[in-house]
């Protein structure tokens, strides 16, 4: 008997004598099922949607008049001692994550289960579990994307979309979507990608960042992986496509090896897990400007480009976090809000884990931070009396947290 | 009760026995067997509408199943550590070894046994499976592969 024969056998006596019990009660909502998904993820799911969303708040505000003294604390904003405000409400009209497995655009729920993968202003994408498909969307119109994909990136403007997918040929292709329209822009096809490939970074003019894999490989699953990778750049308008100046990286770091950061152009790298993060700027003309190496730990530089976010040594489930001046200098630690501590760390798992999305297995690598505007960013803390999580927002420049609070 | 819910009962209760049984052969243990199947069910009822309008039901709901799966369990990357190495193969082993098989069935990475349940217990073609899993045909088969070779290796070291 052959091993095929062997397995096709053992399955079906297993199934046969399986005790099958009673249907429970399909009255549950799923929510009422125990589920595996780590908390992390999907606490770095809300703290993703509300930081979107976060960016319209604060995008709002620029454009209205700061009051010079208001009479009593505001509600939903929470005052620095050096006179700044830290906004903590989300707003109405974006995508918001409603809780977990639900999406909500412009306030009214979207069928289905959902996990949400990236969200810019009011452009989203998500993917649906009930079908194992991957949706973006600009507010309520929305548009499947076919295929198994890797990477996503949705510009800072929330006016372009990109990401890879790989057709029934295996042929990979990076795809790139004006959102307004929802026509495609252009294309770039590129060989060997690899599942491990994709988008990590789109410009507002539309520039796109890319990991290439090089060197085609599979896991112990005989999912596609790689061995090899570099970061590339595709300028669509032009044309052009052009390595970054870094060398290639080792497996365990693929996937993350930048994260975008500071101003909508700035990213940071590194090329292997031991190496010292640098930040720099993608120019428009495609090249990568090298501003700065970063220290060890940094997740983050600010939109101002004043401050670097650091990620402390966790001691048990305390875990500090840090910021110095961009230049360098004295760091300092950055306060969460007070009965919320910011999470035990899984540095080498969050550092470098840009926004990519694979379908199955490891599905959602999300930051759980995000730089905002100014020197503003948002970051997951846990509840230090439950196992809640929500998204503070830190100012940097004073560096402590207020909570943002759901929609 | 409307119509459409005398339908989807009626379903449910039939599709039950089955799609517990397809769970239990994913998931390795009754807990979460339970767990799959009755949430499969819930999004099944949710989505009711659209599953009757599915060229085949079965299949939409197959497609479900293995989507809560795979969705809802952490990776496993202990195991995925242990058999990074892929196994060099052994000749096929005896016809006796029926009944021990099923533990290293369950030791396989959440994929490769997906794999093999859709390719061994439901008989599907590679090109079904991979339009069940989201994956290129390739992929199929060398996941396949790969966990064939896992559990002639397996049985090879435990009848050395």
């Amino acid at each position: 008997m052959s091993i095929e024969e062997l397995v096709r056998a053992e399955l079906r006596d297993v199934a046969g004598s399986v005790d099958v019990p009673r249907m429970p009660s399909l009255d549950a909502e799923p929510d009422s099922v125990r589920h595996r998904w780590p908390v992390l993820v999907a606490a770095a799911v809300v703290g993703l949607i509300l930081v979107g969303g976060a960016q319209l708040v604060l995008r709002d505000r620029d454009t209205a008049p700061e009051p010079s003294r208001p009479p009593e604390p505001t509600p939903g904003v929470t005052r620095t001692p050096s006179g700044g405000t830290v906004p903590r409400t989300a707003p109405s009209g974006a995508v918001v994550f409603g809780g977990a497995g639900t999406l909500s655009v412009d306030g009214k729920p979207v069928p289905g289960s959902w996990q949400v993968v990236a969200q810019q202003g009011p452009v989203w994408a998500a993917y649906l579990t009930d079908w194992g498909e991957l949706w973006w969307g600009r507010g309520a119109d929305r548009h499947r994307i076919d295929g198994p994909t890797s990477g996503l990136a949705i510009s800072p403007d929330a006016r372009s979309l990109a990401w890879g997918a790989t057709d029934a040929q295996g042929n990979d292709t990076i795809h790139l979507v004006d959102t307004a329209s929802g026509q495609e822009r252009a294309r770039l096809p590129v060989e060997d990608r690899g599942a491990a490939g994709g988008p990590v970074m789109l410009t507002s003019g539309g520039t796109v960042v890319f990991q290439h894999c090089v060197a085609p490989a599979t896991d112990s699953g005989g999912w596609p992986t790689c061995s090899k990778a570099r970061l590339e750049v595709w300028l669509p308008e032009m044309g052009v496509t052009d390595r970054l100046p870094l060398p290639a990286s080792k497996p365990d770091v693929l996937s993350r090896m930048v994260v975008p950061s500071g101003t909508d152009n700035g990213i940071i790298a590194k090329s292997r897990r031991e190496a010292r993060p640098a930040y720099l700027r993608i120019t428009r003309d495609g090249a990568a400007e090298v501003v700065a190496a970063l220290p060890w730990r940094a997740v983050a530089v600010s939109a101002d480009e004043r401050f670097v976010l650091v990620e402390g040594e966790c001691a048990g489930p305390l875990c500090p976090w840090e910021v110095e001046p961009f230049g360098g200098g004295e760091r300092r630690e950055v306060r969460p809000p007070s009965g919320w501590s910011f999470m035990p760390s899984t540095a080498d798992r969050r550092l470098f884990s840009a926004p990519l999305f694979t379908q199955y297995g490891e599905p959602l690598f999300v930051l759980s931070h995000s730089v905002e505007e100014g020197s503003l960013v948002t970051i997951d803390v846990a509840s230090v009396r439950s196992q809640e999580v929500r998204p503070a927002r830190c100012d940097l420049s004073d560096p402590r947290c207020v909570l943002v609070e759901p929609n | 009760m409307t119509g459409a819910d005398d339908d989807f009962t009626e379903y449910a209760a039939a599709a039950w026995p089955a799609l517990y049984r397809r769970a239990y052969l994913l998931a390795g243990q009754h807990a979460d067997a339970e767990d799959i199947a009755q949430q499969t069910l819930i999004r099944v009822r949710r989505h009711w509408a659209k599953v009757l309008k599915a060229d085949s039901v079965d299949a939409y709901v197959l497609r479900m199943l293995t989507n809560v799966f795979l969705s809802s369990r952490r990776p496993a990357r202990v195991s995925r550590e242990l058999l990074t190495v892929v196994p060099e193969p052994v000749s096929d082993p005896p016809e006796d070894l029926r009944g021990v098989l099923w533990p290293h069935i369950c030791s396989l990475p959440d994929r490769q046994r997906a794999v093999l349940v859709l390719r061994f217990y439901e008989d599907l073609p590679e090109r079904e499976i991979a339009d069940v899993l989201g994956v290129t045909a390739g992929t199929v088969k060398s996941t396949a592969h790969k966990a064939l070779a896992n559990l002639r290796t397996a049985l090879g070291k435990e009848f050395a």
